[in-house]
């Protein structure tokens, strides 16, 4: 649950900044992309 | 004997993805693990989202040198943001909402409409089941 006054509480660091569980769902998805291989490694290209 | 029938609520998302909704989009750059403390390099990817009313129906990650990930709810949402849009704090950061074309624009790039249409039949939101003219 979300108290939409617990922002403003928290003075001005909360604003423009996205919450800690969407932080913490984009750390899994960057984390998730480095299990991928790179395009190069993909086509089997050596980077110039 | 009379089996009880219990009907399940109605999820949210059926509830607030009606065709009326308000369509939002977002994109804004993440940092894989590696880079974190690296200042200045440009190997960040790029998360972009569209919301079809509180809940996301289409997630895109680009990085510079990955191949896209293309993701759809009702296909891919194991992967999928789960936070309603309100909840991501998304709304209250600046420069991170974008226009419709921005987002359509690199969703076209990276092949979503193929993708979408390969998987019509799986979609969730009511406002990608209309583009698709596939609305219940």
């Amino acid at each position: 649950t979300h108290d939409p006054n617990a922002a403003s509480n928290s003075g001005e660091k909360r604003e423009g900044l996205t919450s800690s569980e969407f932080d913490s769902f984009l750390k899994e998805r960057a984390a998730a992309a480095e299990t991928m291989p790179t395009i190069s490694a993909q086509t089997g290209q050596q980077p110039a | 004997q009379k089996a009880e029938q219990v009907q399940a609520p109605a999820r949210p998302q059926q509830v607030d993805q009606d065709k009326n909704a308000q369509q939002r989009y977002f994109k804004i750059p993440f940092a894989r693990p590696a880079d974190e403390f690296r200042d200045g390099n440009d190997k960040h990817g790029m998360w972009f989202a569209h919301f079809d009313g509180k809940w996301i129906a289409r997630q895109m990650e680009v990085y510079p040198d990955k191949p896209a990930v293309i993701l759809v709810s009702g296909v891919d949402d194991m992967q999928m943001c789960e936070l309603s849009v309100e909840e991501t704090g998304l709304t209250r950061r600046r420069g991170a909402e974008i226009l419709e074309n921005e987002f359509e624009e690199e969703w076209q790039k990276f092949k979503g409409a193929e993708y979408l249409k390969k998987n019509a039949a799986k979609v969730s939101s009511k406002y990608l089941q209309t583009k698709l003219g596939i609305a219940k």
